[in-house]
């Protein structure tokens, strides 16, 4: 086994998660021929329990308590606190034609309060092995660490879009432009028999732009590729699904029938939105 | 229109009740994430009631069966790299290289672990490993913090952060063996560790 492997191995096997019984079998048997890998399992495991043991925990102020558990019930009761009033509407003509009319009002409120329906926050999270927006933060990172390569450079989107087609992409590639940004070349991945288009771009300051793009309909049915319903919908609207982690930043975009994950590391503020206009 | 309005007051009502069942006895442990990601307690406490509001909003999206701490996490994640990193100045950062290095010497030099643990254990106190915790760059001190102190599998935790498994791995491994360096560097500097 590398000692790289091994070192993470170390740090699955505390934590209970190693799940391939092969793998914990070969990885106990390292344990037992080599004694050196004894004193890092050790350290680790001692500065979890260390963690674990130590670390202090705050309550959370019974003031803040109280304003949460206040906002949240301020925010319940606008429409709850109708209730008994209503449920005495329910007898005589005019009371009928009363409540109508609140009703109405009602529904008016309740359209005007409604959450902007391009909220983010709206979108469950995205998991699973075949997670589009994962699957693109993966091959970034693999990108990246040079794990992922290229495979043919370019800074022309025609010759881009040829390589695509005589890969076996059979879908058409949109491959957008923008003066923040250069174009450095393309990979074509293969899903189950399935070919996918990836290309790069780079900023002058040594920023890497990735995009990855799969036609819509290789997520009807029992698709390879996948990404929830709601978040599917939400890009059908014309939004923009945008999300962050510490090391980069990643949008989802439709565009022509294409969808598009695109995810750099360069700041959110710099972000190429003028791509969005490339036909 | 009368029994659909109360069929949907009665769906809200037994909404909120869910609410207070699944995500109300997570406070403590959201407080706790937030005043080490914000590292002050006036902005833990905007962001804690951020986040309970959004949950709450948007409580009807949360998928029922699954782990609603980290679904609460991965909310208060978002909102915190969305609202409070953008004001934060410099991120911490840690040359691993060192980090590697040190290790290595100590390893090098202790060959008993369990009598540099008992060390370590009898004699650092709470606040010196929390601080530890709170002083390791953000990526790191929010693995240790979900995995080691809140006890999120790594698959919640990839969720939460949004990142393939395998970086949950490394960056735990590696957060580990950072906060063992620095504690190891700290209880030496005090002279609790006979070298």
């Amino acid at each position: 086994m590398k000692k790289g492997k091994i070192k993470e191995l170390i740090t699955a096997y505390i934590d209970n998660e190693i799940k391939d019984q092969d793998e914990l079998c070969k990885f106990q048997s390292e344990l037992q021929k080599n004694p050196e890998i004894d004193f890092d399992l050790k350290s680790e495991l001692f500065t979890k329990n260390l963690a674990r043991e130590k670390f202090i925990r705050n309550k959370i102020p019974t003031s803040v308590q109280d304003q949460i558990h206040k906002k949240i019930l301020d925010g319940k009761n606008k429409t709850a606190s109708v209730n008994p009033f209503l449920r005495n509407l329910e007898s005589g003509t005019f009371i009928k034609f009363s409540s109508a009319l609140v009703i109405f009002l009602a529904l008016i409120l309740l359209l005007f309060n409604r959450p902007d329906p391009l909220d983010n926050y709206e979108i469950s999270v995205q998991s699973g092995n075949n997670n589009m927006l994962l699957l693109a933060h993966n091959n970034f990172e693999k990108f990246i660490s040079g794990s992922m390569q290229l495979q043919f450079m370019s800074n022309n989107p025609n010759e881009i879009k040829q390589f695509f087609v005589l890969k076996g992409v059979d879908y058409n590639t949109l491959i957008p432009i923008s003066d923040k940004i250069h174009l450095a070349g393309a990979a074509v991945t293969d899903h189950n028999g399935v070919k996918f288009a990836h290309h790069l771009y780079h900023t002058n300051d040594g920023k890497v732009f990735y995009v990855f793009q799969v036609h819509e309909r290789f997520f009807e049915g029992d698709s390879i590729i996948r990404l929830s319903t709601d978040l599917l919908n939400y890009l059908n609207k014309g939004g923009n699904y945008k999300s962050s982690n510490n090391e980069y930043y990643s949008v989802l975009r439709k565009i022509n029938g294409n969808v598009l994950a695109m995810v750099t590391d360069m700041p959110a503020a710099n972000f190429p939105e003028d791509i969005y206009n490339s036909k | 229109m009368l029994p659909l309005l109360f069929s949907k007051l009665d769906e809200q009502q037994q909404l909120y009740a869910d609410f207070e069942a699944e995500a109300i006895p997570h406070m403590d442990s959201l407080y706790n994430f937030a005043l080490k990601m914000t590292g002050n307690s006036d902005d833990a406490n905007d962001l804690i009631q951020e986040t309970y509001l959004k949950s709450f909003r948007f409580f009807d999206k949360f998928e029922k069966g699954t782990n609603c701490k980290a679904w609460l996490f991965s909310i208060m994640k978002n909102t915190f790299i969305n609202t409070y990193r953008k004001q934060k100045r410099e991120p911490v950062k840690v040359d691993y290289d060192d980090i590697e290095n040190f290790f290595e010497n100590i390893k090098s030099s202790h060959t008993n672990t369990s009598h540099l643990e008992k060390e370590l254990m009898d004699h650092l106190l709470d606040d010196e490993v929390t601080e530890a915790i709170g002083s390791l760059p953000d990526d790191f001190k929010t693995v240790i913090i979900l995995c080691d102190i809140e006890g999120l599998t790594y698959e919640e935790i990839a969720v939460v952060l949004d990142c393939p498994i395998g970086t949950v791995r490394s960056r735990l491994h590696r957060a580990r063996k950072i906060l063992f360096t620095k504690l190891y560097k700290y209880a030496s500097d005090k002279g609790y560790v006979k070298k």
